[in-house]
């Protein structure tokens, strides 16, 4: 199968969504990026800070995806009213810690909004796309992964990918779904590369995935953690312990019954999470965890996440803030010793 | 003073949603105040003229967006007072199944998206419809009313913008009733709303909110403009709230008698009686009927919110989510 990357998987979602369905519009701050300027009406200068979506103007014109001014509330709140009016928005609010100028427009509007017009009610299809993670040595208010924040709220839904297909198959069933997505992008993952199927590839929502088993340990990790959990199960194979690693895709709905099923069968976890420890989707799993399945533990669960700080800019200390493979393999081997 | 282009019939027609909202309202203080409704409720009397003289040019193609005291505006956009009147009875079969309650009145089959409790939010929200209407090319428009407090948030001053630069067929009517909550306009706002309009490049108007003609005229104006092409119009209604900010509350401390009397003297029900008086034959048998006609509506309504049957409890833990290809649980699981 052929590699794509996990930023051109998710162009290849929005693209082949668009083209399946004239309903489907794209919005935010640059996402044709310089298509507004006269003479460029087709051309295609930035696609979105990071170029996920580039292209997409030469494509589909300024109608179907269109420039906003830098007004949050104005342009999600335009998205949710159009939800009510067929059409579907993939809307981009650049970094998640750019929602608090908004979290009104997504926790009392877009999740409620449904809801309050009981069976009257039809959905608001609409996709808020918003980017997470450390790494990129940008400080506190441009590397939060808070996405426990959102997926607090009943109405909303919640999916965080961990590699290109799974970036292609939860987007499309993003814009397919009915109800308003936050779908999370770890910047960190953007450039990595994975086989993705071409066309028709739907990962649903609220389905976990078992990235590979073992014996010994359930390891749910989430969005670019589960790659260091990976590399922490390599490295913990010469000392014979088996790490069955889970990654819940979607935050929200939870798929409890996967990661139930696993730790029914190690007995052990260890949820690893970029996010910081408090009130968070770490916290939760654990708290599922202990509350459901106690009789099936035979250890404490770990958590492995950020320290209870802001990101930090600097290099040496972004980097002791980011969980890493180190840390895993210790909680891993606390819990099973 | 018979300069206007409204014809008797349209005057009527005005008089008649009016007539309808403030006795709908009037009921809804006693209920309440006898301790037969429960909730928060925002009433709209003394106010009427707005709702009445914007949605008379809107059809149910043309979207609304409003407040928390909206109770007017939907009842002018043609959502069934007895609907209306089971939602805030907190029974079944109402406008929102008893999940919305009065801050939350909304029935999009009428044109009525949504109302509710954060004040300003209902802005953007309008954007929507006016950008769908003009992707789509129709002719259709969205309106968005907020009052003297919600035009002080920035949720309102960013769609301002946002519908100017997307020339969207956007109506912003704003209903400064001279009071957010206990705070004068004059206190929160440097000022007044319209002004600042222009600023954002809208053509704005101000509006004798008591003159359901003036309004009329002045939202007719915004309509055709909008549905014309021509982009989003700024229009501000001064009004009075006859009963404060919300039922209950204690609103002699802090307002002004005099202003008090002079806005029940320009009663927007009176000024049109008195226009109608001059300009239509017969009109005080007519009147009358209106009145009798209005009465026997809200006594249907209310008997419907007394009749309906109250929900079952577990009615409450359906239709968090529209999807049906996820299953979710009471605990916010996923149960595929």
């Amino acid at each position: 199968m052929r590699k794509i990357s996990f930023s051109d998987a998710i162009n290849e979602a929005l693209r082949e969504e668009m083209r399946r369905d004239p309903r489907v519009i794209v919005t935010g701050e640059d996402v044709a990026g310089g298509a507004t300027i006269r003479g460029f009406e087709r051309r295609d200068a930035w696609g979105g800070v990071f170029g996920v979506t580039r292209e997409l103007v030469s494509e589909f014109g300024r109608d179907r995806v269109i420039d906003t001014p830098i007004s949050e509330s104005a342009y999600l709140g335009a998205a949710i009213g159009a939800a009510t009016q067929g059409y579907r928005t993939v809307t981009e609010i650049q970094f998640l810690d750019f929602i608090g100028v908004c979290l009104d427009q997504v926790v009392n509007q877009a999740a409620k909004l449904h809801y309050a017009r009981g069976s009257k009610g039809s959905g608001i299809p609409l996709v808020i796309r918003a980017m997470v993670g450390a790494g990129v040595r940008a400080g506190g208010t441009q590397s939060q992964s808070f996405y426990s924040a959102m997926a607090h709220f009943p109405g909303i839904k919640v999916v965080a990918p961990a590699n290109p297909a799974d970036a292609k198959g939860l987007m499309l069933a993003s814009i397919r779904d009915q109800d308003p997505v936050f779908f999370m992008e770890h910047k960190g993952l953007y450039e990595t590369s994975g086989e993705v199927p071409e066309g028709e590839h739907l990962v649903p929502l609220g389905r976990a995935s078992v990235v590979r088993e073992g014996e010994d340990v359930t390891v749910v990790a989430i969005a670019r953690m589960v790659q260091v959990a990976e590399r922490a199960a390599d490295l913990l194979k010469a000392e014979g312990i088996g790490v069955e690693i889970v990654d819940p895709r979607t935050i929200a709905p939870l798929d409890y019954a996967t990661i139930s099923a696993s730790v029914a069968k190690t007995g052990r976890l260890v949820v690893v999470d970029e996010d910081t420890p408090r009130c968070s989707v770490a916290s939760d799993i654990v708290g599922l965890v202990a509350s459901r399945d106690f009789d099936a533990l035979r250890s404490a669960p770990s958590m492995v996440t950020a320290p209870h700080t802001p990101v930090p800019a600097a290099p040496e200390l972004e980097d002791a803030y980011t969980p890493d493979a180190d840390q895993v393999m210790a909680a891993i081997r606390k819990v099973v010793a | 003073m018979n300069t206007t282009s409204i014809t008797d019939e349209q005057m009527v027609g005005l008089f008649e949603t009016m007539t309808l909202i403030r006795v709908f309202e009037e009921r809804v203080h006693s209920l309440f105040q006898d301790g037969e409704l429960p909730g928060l409720l925002h009433l709209c009397s003394g106010q009427e003229a707005v709702a009445a003289g914007v949605m008379a040019h809107l059809g149910a193609a043309d979207m609304i967006t409003s407040t928390h005291r909206n109770h007017g505006h939907a009842l002018a956009k043609g959502v069934s007072p007895a609907s209306m009147m089971i939602e805030l009875y907190g029974r079944s079969g109402g406008t929102n199944d008893g999940k919305g309650g009065s801050m939350h009145i909304a029935d999009a089959s009428v044109g009525h998206l949504a109302s509710g409790g954060i004040v300003g939010a209902g802005v953007p929200l309008a954007m929507g419809p006016a950008q769908a209407a003009k992707l789509d090319g129709r002719p259709d428009v969205a309106v968005t009313f907020f009052g003297d407090g919600g035009a002080q948030q920035g949720t309102v001053l960013e769609s301002m913008n946002l519908a100017a630069v997307w020339a969207l067929p956007a109506i912003f009517i704003c209903e400064n009733n001279l009071f957010g909550q206990a705070t004068p306009v004059a206190y929160a706002s440097a000022v007044a709303p319209h002004q600042r309009a222009e600023g954002f490049g809208l053509p704005s108007e101000l509006v004798d909110g008591q003159d359901a003609v003036a309004v009329f005229e002045a939202a007719g104006r915004a309509v055709s403009r909008a549905r014309a092409g021509n982009g989003p119009t700024f229009v501000e209604c001064q009004t009075y709230s006859y009963h404060g900010s919300w039922e209950g509350e204690s609103k002699r401390s802090y307002r002004l008698p005099e202003v008090e009397t002079d806005f029940r003297t320009r009663d927007p029900l009176r000024i049109l009686d008195e226009r109608l008086a001059d300009s239509l034959q017969g009109w005080a048998d007519i009147r009358d009927q209106i009145e009798e006609d209005m009465h026997d509506v809200v006594d249907q309504a209310v008997e419907a919110g007394r009749n309906a049957p109250r929900p079952d409890p577990a009615a409450g833990l359906v239709g968090v989510y529209a999807d049906e290809l996820v299953d979710v649980d009471r605990d916010g699981l996923s149960t595929y």
